[in-house]
This record gives C-alpha cells, sequence and structure tokens, in this order.
C-alpha cells in the first residue's frame, strides 16, 4: 500500500467514516508491518492536534468576537433564569401592590367587621330546631319543619301601618303582629313596602277583626337630635315588652353610616325595630342592629329617614295614604306614663 | 443578534463540548466581568485579563472534551480559579507578587499539573501551525483551508487551480506526508534540546 492510500485511510478511521472493505485493508497492514503501525499512530495523533487547533482557532476567535458584542450584552441578553426572576420580581410587586392597596383602603377591616354587625332579630331557628329534634325523638313521624324570627314593630298610623326592621321579615310569608299588653292580640300582617337598603319594612295589619289603633299619641320626630339626648325603646327580646335606656352617643352609625345614629342602649336579638324615643316621647329613629366588638353600640336610623320613606311611599300610593301623626301628645308625661300610653302600640313581629 | 439561551449549567458545558459558537460567547460574557475585576484587582491590565481568560477558558475547553473529566463546581468558579492560578503564577514569574491578593470572588484550588499539562498542549499547537507555515505554499494554503477553514476539497481545488477535487485530495495527502514529517521531528529535536538543556 503506497503511503498517500495509508494516509487517507487513516483520515478515514479518524473520522469513522471506513467501510468494513478499507477497515480490513488498513489493519492487515497495520498488523503485518509495526513501522507502519508507529506511523498509523502518529497520523492518528496528527489528524487529532489539527482538529484540535482548528477548535481553538474557532474559540478564540469567538472569545473575541463575543468581546466586541460585551457592548449589546446587557441589553440583548437576559437567560431564561434572569427573566423567571424577572418576573417572579414583578409579580411579588403587583402582588404586594393590589394586597397593600386593599389593606389600607380597608377591604380587609371591612371583611372582618361585617361579623361584628349583627342584626338584632330573635332568631329561633336554632332553638327550634333542638327542640325539633327532641320532639323528633318522641314523634319521629312528624316530619314538618319550621322556624320563625321574631323583631319588635310600632304602630305610624291608625290604620294599621306598622313600621319595623326588613330582615326579620324578608325570608318569611306569614307574618303576626302580637300585642298581649291589654289583652292578647294577634293580627296577620302584610309587607307593604321595603327598603333593603336602610333596613325597613312597613306592614300593614291585613286581619278583618283589626279595626283602627285610634289616635297615634306619638309622633315620628323631624327635629335635630342632640348628642348625650336621653333616648330609650321598648322591645320584644323576650315574650313580654322589655324596657332599655341610654344615650345617644354618636351622630353616626357603623362605619361613619350618617342614614343611623349609635346609641348606648344594650340590646339583644328581638329588639330590632324598636323605637327610640326621646324624654319628650318623639320618635326620634328605629333601632336596627348592634356592633358586636363594642359594648352598648346599637345602632338606629333616624326618624327623618323614616319620615322620606313615608313621604315617598305616599307619592306611590294612590289611595290610602299614611298619615303619620303630626302631633306628640307625650311631652308632658313623664317615662312610665309615656310607656304605658304607647306599649299597645308596640308589636311583637313574628315571621313564619 | 440573538444569543440562543442556555437554561443549566449542564447544557453550557454540553455546547462548550460541541464547539458550539453560542455557548463559549455565553460563557465569556458571563464570566469575563469576574476574572477582569481580579486582575485589575491585582496588578493587571484589561489586556492582561484578556489573555489569562483565554487560556483560563481554553483549559476548560479542553478539559471538557475529556470524558473523565468531571466539573465538581460551577463554571464560573473554575474558570476564576484557573485564571487565578495562571495570573498568579505569571506574577510570580515577573516577580512582583503582591503581598496580599485581592479576592473578589470564591475558588477552588488548581493543580499546578493542570496549567503545566495546558501549557504544554498549546506549545505543540503551536508548533502545529508554524509547522502550516514553514511547509510552504500550496501545502500550507491546502491544508490550512482544509483542517483549519472548513472549506471543501472542491471549493479548495477550484480556489487554488486544481484540475479537479481529486487531483486537489492526493496533493492535499502529499502535504499531509511532509507536514507529518516536520511536525515529528521537531517534536523529537526539541525534546532532544530540552533534555540536553536539563542534563
Amino acid at each position: 500500500m503506497d503511503l498517500i492510500r495509508f494516509t487517507e485511510l487513516s483520515e478515514k478511521y479518524f473520522n469513522n467514516s471506513l467501510n468494513e472493505n478499507e477497515r480490513l485493508e488498513l489493519f492487515s497492514a497495520i498488523n503485518a508491518d509495526t513501522e507502519l503501525k508507529l506511523q498509523f499512530e502518529e497520523n492518528v495523533q496528527l489528524f487529532n492536534d489539527l482538529q484540535l487547533l482548528k477548535a481553538e482557532n474557532n474559540a478564540k476567535q469567538w472569545l473575541a468576537e463575543a468581546e466586541n458584542e460585551k457592548s449589546n450584552f446587557k441589553i440583548n441578553y437576559l437567560n431564561l433564569r434572569t427573566r423567571i426572576i424577572h418576573y417572579v420580581a414583578v409579580a411579588a410587586v403587583s402582588f404586594f401592590a393590589v394586597v397593600g392597596t386593599l389593606y389600607y383602603s380597608g377591604w380587609f377591616s371591612y371583611k372582618k367587621n361585617l361579623q361584628t354587625y349583627t342584626q338584632l332579630a330573635n332568631n329561633i331557628t336554632m332553638l327550634t330546631n333542638n327542640q325539633k329534634s327532641l320532639w323528633d325523638a318522641l314523634f319521629s313521624f312528624n316530619k314538618s319543619e319550621y322556624s320563625y324570627i321574631a323583631g319588635t314593630g310600632f304602630a305610624i298610623a291608625p290604620d294599621g301601618y306598622i313600621i319595623t326592621s326588613y330582615h326579620i321579615v324578608k325570608d318569611f310569608d306569614s307574618i303576626f303582629v302580637v300585642n298581649c299588653q291589654d289583652s292578647l292580640i294577634r293580627y296577620h300582617a302584610d309587607i307593604v313596602f321595603n327598603n333593603l337598603s336602610l333596613d325597613v319594612a312597613i306592614l300593614k295589619i291585613s286581619d278583618s277583626a283589626f279595626s283602627d289603633f285610634g289616635k297615634i299619641p306619638y309622633k315620628l320626630s323631624d327635629q335635630n337630635i342632640e348628642l348625650g339626648e336621653n333616648v330609650y325603646t321598648l322591645g320584644y327580646s323576650k315574650k313580654d315588652v322589655v324596657f332599655g335606656e341610654g344615650s345617644v352617643s354618636s351622630f353616626t352609625g357603623y362605619n361613619e353610616d350618617s342614614s343611623t345614629i349609635q346609641v348606648s342602649i344594650p340590646s339583644n336579638p328581638g329588639n330590632s325595630g324598636g323605637p327610640l324615643l326621646n324624654s319628650k316621647g318623639e320618635i326620634i329613629g328605629m333601632l336596627c342592629a348592634k356592633n358586636n366588638k363594642i359594648e352598648g353600640a346599637t345602632f338606629a336610623i333616624k326618624s327623618e329617614l323614616l319620615i322620606n320613606l313615608v313621604d315617598s311611599l305616599n307619592s306611590k300610593l294612590d289611595s290610602e295614604q299614611i298619615i303619620l301623626s303630626k302631633y306628640n301628645s307625650l311631652s308632658n308625661f313623664d317615662k312610665p306614663n309615656q310607656i304605658k300610653k304607647i306599649k299597645s302600640l308596640i308589636f311583637k313581629v313574628e315571621a313564619y | 443578534m440573538k444569543l440562543s439561551n442556555f437554561w443549566s449549567e449542564a447544557e453550557l458545558l454540553q455546547g462548550v463540548r460541541e464547539n458550539n459558537e453560542h455557548a463559549i460567547k455565553t460563557i465569556y460574557k458571563l464570566h469575563f466581568p469576574m476574572v477582569e475585576k481580579f486582575i485589575r484587582q491585582n496588578g493587571g491590565m484589561l489586556q492582561d485579563a484578556k489573555d489569562v481568560f483565554q487560556d483560563g477558558f481554553l483549559v476548560l475547553f479542553r478539559n471538557v472534551k475529556n470524558t473523565d473529566f468531571n466539573l465538581d463546581c460551577k463554571i464560573k468558579t473554575y474558570i476564576y480559579s484557573v485564571c487565578r492560578r495562571i495570573w498568579l503564577t505569571e506574577l510570580k514569574r515577573k516577580k512582583k507578587a503582591p503581598v496580599s491578593v485581592k479576592e473578589p470572588d470564591e475558588f477552588v484550588n488548581i493543580d499546578e499539573s493542570d496549567i503545566e499539562e495546558y501549557n504544554e498542549h498549546e506549545k505543540n499547537l503551536l508548533h502545529l501551525s508554524q509547522c502550516l507555515v514553514l511547509l510552504g505554499e500550496p501545502c500550507s494554503s491546502l491544508l490550512s483551508n482544509f483542517y483549519l477553514n472548513n472549506l471543501s476539497m472542491q471549493e479548495i481545488a477550484k480556489k487554488m487551480g486544481y484540475t479537479n477535487a481529486d487531483n486537489a485530495k492526493t496533493q492535499k495527502y502529499k502535504c499531509l506526508l511532509r507536514l507529518k514529517k516536520i511536525f515529528f521531528e521537531k517534536v523529537v529535536l526539541k525534546k532532544e534540546i530540552l533534555n540536553n538543556g536539563l542534563n
């Protein structure tokens, strides 16, 4: 084999492109001649060195090019990991911005405080359920289930209009007003008007046994409310009427709500819808809710809003307008006598 | 130019192993500033940093092609450590080693033998490229174009005026035989000189 052919085969061997015949040719020659074997090893080393030289030359060239590109590098080059870090940072900043904004704007405290705000309806559902389970244990065939809710309401017009809290009646269809001061009376009533945002409902007694209340001795006050004014309420937080008194402690209600005032009357479930009277016997508001977290913080809707509501209702009604009492005939009486006069006009509102 | 992204050290190393242009440029761009900082803090100039980085990179470059080689630290740390060793040796050679070496980064210990091995290897390649020049024309151009510049035999035949690629190929092998002769002769000669010098 001549040396040129031998070199060619060596190169093919180095490039791994020998076919079977060439392989045989090459290795038979090498194995036959030790001098040729040495030549072969030198050839392979030379090819190896040439390849390395090429690779390193390229590498050096690229390093030099990279040096020139470096000025653009910081703008162009961000590998994925860096990008991920950037994205995570952006996401984190946005998250904290949103959460921070919500926090500082009071969103979370609003959510939390919502739980401290309790409407004062006397919710008997749990009690009823407990009784029912007892009942069921005794008479398991009785599957009927009902619950009811009770609150307070007071008459505002002689022909059977009673005002109360909407949350007492809103989930029920059967409403009764009960009063057992002089004699037990129990009338069926219908909702004629409601306002969810103010939590007010106006009921009308729709019972054939009912004729009329007679003269309403109190009036809804349109005077300014004074801070520190003594006020009292009557309510059905239990079966019998309960008196409670305190004073006006703030012109605004829960979360500075200007439609309500805050009074320092201890209140209980069942007081909802009860009238708030001042010492002259004028109604300055209607109890609606309390703050669980603050002792004796009860909220009442201002009477001027109740007057506005009745006015707007009258503008919609064609006949049977609600005639509010214009005069207060209680101002000359002391508190026990005022109560004596009005207690028959204050009802327990039961909703089934 | 958009640079392709190498998402992990392993992929970057694989890129270097395969002579990938982007991988090599990426390594330079990621790690040169650190080496430059070290060199500048320890009495060198920008040009020194470039030279040292090139040498340091080539140590890695040669090592990753070796299947036995296992990189047990980050590429960054390895290149920094090698460059540090090369520069300290250089300073020692110039006899102006600073009293305290400022270390801007963590490093691993690099054997002197690694560097020496690399220097030997570089000398060998330098010798090879010198031999290529010594061959004279047309062999020098022919071999350089084929082995270093990636031209095909057809292109070379056309460029250098051979009638066809086969002629050029025969000529190439003749040139290779000559190259081999002077390359290995010189190596033997050099070693003898070296040995004589030591004795």
